[in-house]
């Protein structure tokens, strides 16, 4: 019994490493551009079962108060509204096609990319770290 | 000594293998670690060659098909990017789970561009120029330095994956790379076999240090109790050496403190003899005291004449002299003479009695005389006549001390033994072994020295080579009533030279 105990403690461990990976990367990424916290975030995809594990953000259910939304892979189906806000993307394709997302973090072959427009930042008056200024363009 | 050493080569033998064993494990795991490395490189420079085919195949068409800008080609010719593409796609395996084209549009930063994508799932697939940023920078930068294919390993990564990165050169320059993620999972049981080997090798070298250290901590063990053994065995030898001396110092001080008890006994019995002398003096020196009051009266009344003057001089003339033979008695029983000479028991029991009679009667005591024995000794007879003395005195005290009614003594002669008994209850079962013991007395501390009966047992059984027992008798008397007492036995040799 208390093998079997270990060996699932194990299996979620590894199963909710890269999520650990991912819940971190937001921690730093989104506080360091939006400093009140915490963060009111909208979003449609499956990242905001990660997101809700942390204190410093507040996921909503609707897009009004939302500060930032994070757009996953159904994008072309989010509200006038929502599009409105500053959009963090999970894909490529959302980072690229819509206007306002100032940033995306997304998996391509196997490695974690992370990419910021600093001209949408600078339309929100929203100011990217040093730290995080060579993922920019 | 041999077998000490024996025991210490085989220490040595013992050390000297576990270090073997150590030293060989370590040197096979050494070999395998380099064994595992080449079957390894081996395997994977097999899949690599397959690779680099693949890779110089793909090169070759894209160098055939596009200028020396491939981004611009692949731009403009979308039929051409899909062809490229659709080829990419048939060499995607679970094996060989990425294969994309790249370029590097500006050298300064550390973000390359897909051309071509391999990938068959859609969530997976690259867009045409979508900015990409590898993890292992320094490698991917080292292909386009040295324009040479290059591979490396994830270390990141738990299974063995694998990333091959080939340069197309065009007109000497770089303008884009081939890069094949794969995996040797197939391989999974030659490295797992691999892996279990490696760990064998390293819980051997491990129970290979334990064995050595055990063994090395018996031998520690080992070498300090021999020492300790060592050690002990000098210090016997010196104590063996010492101990003769020693020997001879407590045998010198054992003579000394006998003769320290031979002079405390002869002290103790110098005050009987005085106390003897005394009662012996008595009876004389009253007769001499009433002759002489007698003479006084007489000549007061006028009455003393020439005839009883004589007469009653003589008497104290006579007194006198008996007074001189009991103090000669006394000298010549008390003479210090070493000389042995033939003498019999009854001699030697008469010339006691001669001295000592007189006391036992006035003290109402019995004395009983059997004496039948004729046999002649060579002895010392002052000592034996002493031990004789001290027995018969010791009888006399016990049946005073006790209050015996009836009390008597017994000395019986036969052949070479001689007893003195008494009717005085025995000696106690308890003291009846310590009794020849020195020191030890039932007497009162005024009357016993505890030194009588130890000095006659060491006076009979030493100087004269027989025996001194003590037993317990009972007796009958006239009145058919048991008497206990205590009998003491001489025994002496009847050569005794």
């Amino acid at each position: 019994m208390k093998k079997i105990l270990i060996i699932l403690f194990l299996l979620y461990s590894i199963t909710n490493a890269s999520d650990n990976y991912e819940l971190k990367l937001y921690e730093k990424v989104l506080p360091s551009i939006f400093k009140q916290l915490p963060i009111k975030i909208y979003t449609d995809d499956d990242i905001k079962d990660i997101l809700k594990h942390s204190n410093k953000f507040d996921i909503l259910s609707t897009c009004t108060d939302a500060v930032v939304v994070i757009i996953g892979k159904n994008f072309e189906n989010i509200s006038q509204e929502c599009k409105n806000k500053p959009i963090f993307a999970t894909s490529y394709r959302g980072f690229k096609n819509y206007q306002n997302s100032f940033g995306a973090f997304y998996w391509r072959k196997g490695r974690p990319q992370i990419k910021f427009k600093l001209s949408v930042l600078e339309r929100y008056n929203l100011r990217l770290p040093n730290s995080l200024e060579k993922y920019a363009k | 000594m041999i077998e000490k050493l024996k025991i210490k080569k085989i220490t040595y033998l013992f050390n000297i293998i576990a270090l073997i064993i150590l030293v060989g494990t370590v040197a096979i795991y050494t070999v395998f670690q380099d064994t595992s490395g080449f079957i390894q490189d081996t395997n994977i420079k097999a899949n690599i060659g397959y690779i680099d085919n693949i890779t110089t195949n793909i090169a070759n068409r894209i160098k055939d098909v596009s200028s020396a800008n491939i981004y611009e080609t692949l731009k403009k010719n979308k039929k051409l990017k899909d062809e490229l593409e659709s080829s990419l796609e048939l060499f995607t395996t679970n094996k060989y789970r990425y294969v994309y084209l790249l370029d590097r549009p500006d050298k300064s930063k550390d973000t390359y561009r897909f051309l071509l994508d391999g990938a068959t799932n859609i969530d997976d697939k690259s867009e045409f120029g979508e900015e990409y940023t590898p993890l292992n920078m320094k490698e991917w930068n080292k292909v386009c330095q040295e324009k040479k294919p290059i591979y490396f390993k994830h270390t990141d990564v738990k299974s063995l994956w694998l990333t091959y990165i080939k340069p197309i050169i065009i007109d000497g320059e770089v303008k884009a790379v081939i890069v094949i993620d794969f995996s040797l999972s197939d391989h999974k049981k030659i490295i797992k076999s691999l892996n279990m080997l490696d760990k064998t090798f390293e819980i051997a070298i491990v129970f290979a240090v334990f064995i050595l250290f055990v063994i090395l901590f018996f031998s520690y063990i080992d070498n300090k109790r021999s020492k300790d053994l060592e050690d002990k065995n000098i210090q016997i030898q010196n104590f063996n050496k010492t101990l003769q001396e020693k020997i001879d110092q407590e045998v010198e001080k054992n003579r000394q403190k006998d003769q320290q008890l031979f002079q405390q006994s002869r002290l103790a019995q110098m005050g009987e003899m005085i106390g003897m002398i005394a009662h012996q003096w008595r009876q004389p020196l009253t007769a001499i005291s009433a002759t002489s009051g007698a003479i006084n009266m007489k000549a007061q009344l006028n009455k003393l004449n020439k005839e009883t003057a004589i007469e009653l001089s003589d008497k104290i003339s006579s007194y006198a002299q008996h007074l001189s033979s009991t103090i000669d008695d006394f000298r010549e029983f008390f003479k210090p003479n070493k000389e042995k000479k033939e003498i019999t028991y009854n001699e030697l029991v008469k010339s006691v009695l001669s001295i000592i009679e007189e006391s036992i009667k006035n003290k109402n005591i019995t004395l009983v005389k059997e004496l039948n024995s004729d046999t002649i000794f060579y002895t010392y007879p002052n000592e034996i006549k002493q031990v004789i003395l001290n027995l018969i005195k010791n009888a006399e005290d016990v049946l005073l001390e006790n209050k015996v009614k009836d009390p008597t003594i017994t000395i019986t002669t036969k052949d070479n033994i001689l007893s003195v008994s008494d009717n005085g209850g025995g000696v106690p079962k308890d003291i009846i072994k310590k009794i020849f013991d020195p020191y030890f007395s039932t007497k009162t501390k005024k009357d016993g020295t505890g030194l009588g009966l130890y000095m006659s047992k060491t006076i009979i059984e030493e100087h004269c080579g027989g025996n001194l027992s003590v037993s317990n008798i009972t007796t009958v008397n006239e009145d058919s009533k048991s008497l206990d007492g205590a009998v003491f036995t001489i025994k002496l040799g009847v050569n005794n030279d």
